[in-house]
This record gives C-alpha cells, sequence and structure tokens, in this order.
C-alpha cells in the first residue's frame, strides 16, 4: 500500500471490492473490513459479478499537525471502445455539509482562512477526518479501468508566503501564496474477465497458445502476498 | 600513454603558475580540503582497540546513548472534532464520568467515535505516538498513570481518553548486546579528542587577536 503527499503526512485508506455497503463507512476498525471485502491500493479488481459495479472505500485522516481536509475524489481512468484513454473526477467525500451534483462533483469551495500576510490559516472550515464508501455510477466491465484516491488540504500558506513574512519582502502579483496539498493514492486496478478466460480458464483450446496463461498464478501469489505485507 | 603524460604536464604547468600567483590562498574549496586533510591526519585510528574495562566505562557513562526508548501500550476513546462539532467539550464532560466508573478499558472505546488507526496501540514510542498523534499529545500521554482512564487529551483530530495498559521504561541494555556501537562511539570520542589536541597545540604557536565586530561601523558610515 503506497501513496505519496506534497509533504504533509495525512493517512488515506483505499479499497476496492464489489460488495462494500455505505456502511461499512461506521465500522470502527475500517482496514478489517477493507481487507475483508476488497484489494488495497495497488491492487486488481478482476472478476466482476455480472451486474455489479465496483465498490471503494475511502478514508482519510488529516495530518496532525497539518491542515483539515477539504474532500476526498476518486479519479477513474479508462480504455475506450476507440482505444482513447480517458480520465474523470468524482468528489466522493466533502467537509461542510456541501452536497455533491448528479455530475459526481461539488463546485463549492470548502473556503479559504488563510491570512496571507501573518502566513497563517486555521483549521475552522473542513474536516478532521473524511470516511466514505462509493461505487463506480458509470461502470463498464468491459472496459479496463483505474481508480486513485486524492485526499485534498483546505488552502493553506503556500512557502512563497512563509518566505514573504521571514523575509520581510513583498512577491511579484503573480505568485500564488496559497496551496493546497495533497495525498495520493496508488490505484486500484479492474480488468475485464474476459482478458483472463482467454488464457487462464480456458486451457483446452488456448493451452500452449495464449502469453497470459503461464502469468496468472503468479499474479495471484503476488497479489496475496502484497496484501499480508499491507497489514503491517 | 602520450595523452596522459601530455595532461600530467598541463596539470603541473597549471598547478605551479597558480599557486605561484597565490589562487590558492583565497580559494575557500581548497582551504576546506586542507584542513579536512589535516584533521584526517590527527584522526588516524589505525591499530587502535578499546579494552572491555574502556568500553564498560564508555557505557556507564553514556547509557542515553545505548539505551532503548520508552513503549508505551494504551488505548483510547476518541471524540472527534469533526462529528461532534461544538458539541464536544460538554460530550467530554459526560464522558469523563461514564469511564470514572469503568476500571477495565475493555469496551469503553464503543463509547468515541470510530478512529480510521484504531482502538488500541501496541508499543509504541513517543515518536511514534507524536507522528500520529502530534507533539502535544505526545508528551501528554508520557505523563498519565498506567490503569485507568485518563483525559481528555487533545490532539489535531479531537479529544482522546487513554487508558495505558503498560509502559516499559526504556532500559540500559548489557554491553554484549551493544557491543559494536559502544566501540564504535569510543573511537569517535578518541578520534575528536585527537583532533582538538592536535589543534590546541598547533594554536598556541599563534597570538590570536579576534577584532570586535565592524558591522555597526561599516552601517554609520554607508549612512553619511
Amino acid at each position: 500500500m503506497t501513496y505519496a503527499t506534497t509533504g504533509p503526512r495525512m493517512i488515506v485508506r483505499f479499497f476496492g471490492g464489489w460488495d462494500f455497503e455505505p456502511g461499512d463507512a461506521n465500522n470502527r476498525l475500517p482496514a478489517r473490513v477493507g481487507y475483508t471485502k476488497g484489494v488495497p491500493m495497488g491492487g486488481d479488481l478482476n472478476t466482476a459479478p455480472s451486474g455489479k459495479a465496483p465498490t471503494f472505500l475511502v478514508a482519510a485522516l488529516k495530518d496532525p499537525i497539518g491542515a483539515n481536509l477539504d474532500r476526498l475524489q476518486i479519479i477513474k481512468g479508462w480504455l475506450g471502445k476507440d482505444g482513447q484513454t480517458q480520465e474523470r473526477i468524482y468528489d466522493v467525500a466533502v467537509a461542510g455539509g456541501r452536497t455533491i451534483g448528479p455530475d459526481g462533483r461539488s463546485r463549492a469551495p470548502v473556503g479559504n482562512t488563510v491570512d496571507v500576510a501573518n502566513a497563517t490559516w486555521t483549521n475552522t472550515i473542513g474536516a478532521g477526518e473524511m470516511i466514505t464508501v462509493w461505487k463506480d455510477p458509470d461502470f463498464d466491465p468491459t472496459l479496463r479501468a483505474f481508480y486513485y484516491v486524492r485526499a485534498i488540504e483546505i488552502p493553506t500558506p503556500r512557502w512563497t508566503a512563509y518566505d514573504a513574512k521571514y523575509y520581510g519582502t513583498k512577491m511579484a502579483s503573480e505568485v500564488p501564496m496559497t496551496t493546497t496539498e495533497r495525498a495520493y493514492t496508488s490505484p486500484i486496478w479492474y480488468r475485464p474477465e474476459t482478458e483472463f478466460f482467454k488464457g487462464a480458464f480456458a486451457p483446452i483450446h488456448f493451452a500452449g497458445g495464449d502469453p497470459l496463461r503461464p502469468l496468472w498464478p503468479i499474479w495471484q501469489e503476488e497479489r496475496s502476498r502484497d496484501s499480508s505485507q499491507d497489514r503491517h | 600513454m602520450h595523452g596522459l603524460v601530455e595532461d600530467y604536464i598541463r596539470e603541473e604547468v597549471f598547478y605551479r603558475e597558480g599557486r605561484a600567483a597565490g589562487l590558492d590562498r583565497d580559494d575557500v574549496v581548497i582551504r576546506r580540503r586542507v584542513r579536512q586533510k589535516m584533521e584526517f591526519l590527527a584522526e588516524d585510528m589505525t591499530g587502535l582497540e578499546p579494552s572491555e574495562e574502556q568500553l564498560a566505562a564508555h557505557l556507564q557513562s553514556y547509557p542515553e546513548r545505548f539505551a532503548s526508548s520508552e513503549r508505551l501500550t494504551f488505548r483510547h476513546v476518541f471524540l472527534s472534532a469533526t462529528r461532534r462539532g461544538v458539541d464536544m467539550e460538554n460530550d467530554a464532560k459526560q464522558l469523563a464520568n461514564q469511564l470514572a466508573d469503568a476500571t477495565a478499558a475493555e469496551d469503553a472505546a464503543a463509547f468515541g467515535d470510530p478512529f480510521l488507526l484504531g482502538e488500541a496501540f501496541g508499543s509504541l514510542s513517543q515518536s511514534e505516538v507524536a507522528r500520529i498523534f502530534g507533539d502535544n499529545f505526545a508528551k501528554q500521554i508520557s505523563t498519565v498513570e498506567q490503569g485507568r482512564w485518563q483525559g481528555p487529551i487533545p490532539s489535531g483530530f479531537g479529544l482522546h481518553f487513554v487508558f495505558l495498559d503498560e509502559r516499559s521504561y526504556g532500559h540500559s541494555p548489557p554491553l554484549d548486546s551493544v557491543r559494536e556501537a559502544v566501540k564504535k562511539e569510543w573511537l569517535n570520542e578518541r578520534r575528536l579528542e585527537a583532533e582538538q589536541t592536535l589543534y590546541r597545540k598547533l594554536r598556541d604557536r599563534y597570538e590570536i587577536i579576534v577584532e570586535a565586530a565592524r558591522v555597526k561601523t561599516v552601517r554609520s558610515e554607508a549612512k553619511q
């Protein structure tokens, strides 16, 4: 399980599976539910039960000495039928009672408490922790896809604001003085079942002829090994 | 081969002429390098081997350098600032009363809010606690008593009541388990000593006069 941040040390968890329910977001041990019902970030989803769309358990905790969180987003990328890559952003959790529209976005900004002159901000907006379950509303089981999470902080002073205050200088007007720090996770991958059937489950027709086949058991092993390491 | 010889001659010519012109004198890189070489010479510790007594004495003089740090095993009941908002303080008062009656830690966590990292933490050092909950929390929890609910301790996430199950104090390890580390430290100390001795000896050959800082004078001159 790997994710990066632009600096702050927020904690992010991200699991994908077929059976996450909204109630899982209230579980007292989200990570346990995550591993029981799904795979962690970096994992593969590859056996879509008929008629089901992938569901995700997403949670983040702010940096204990950092800024609150504005929102959690899931970014979905997929390979269209025309072979072109596509991407779409979904807001999946937003702080402060804002709503998420039918297009999956929350257009209202969280606000801004940054005092640029003093290079300070307050955690009076945003949320200290966020957790939610999200289901892909536009899932097409025949298309390859990936999903990753962004956890975005409320605006904070950018390094330019700290420098301007410390050195008592004035920055040029085009210099940004605030920023929104964030964390971004490894993706969870979806691959249509049919691509595996060719090699793994139809050995009579494809025996020896499909380069995918010998890889299948190795992937399985790696996946179970990875997820057992993730627990620590 | 011819090329190598040519290059050597070229370097030698430039080096001699450069030194003759005094180019090495005000060059900070060369000065540092020469200083470093002097320090290396002073620090040559080849063949120096500490005795058993010396190692034991060193370990005794600096126990904190080799001791393992204090570790805490605790549970917490979490009140989320995000979930509770302005009610958090009142909820904390109520919870304090509830917990005062609870001597055992079991199931008390259910009084509070879910915490992403869980309700029980095993054998964390103070820096690990600080990384999860922040410095202030780590400082405060290191002073709590074992075996009963205490708090609330504030963190960046909200308020926490804590139940300290176990505090394993940092202990001084026996020499055998840290021998290599003690030896390294001992050698390092001899190295610094030797360097300092040489420096003192050489420094005594000079009469050193440090002039008072002239910054102010320069500024007032600049103003006129």
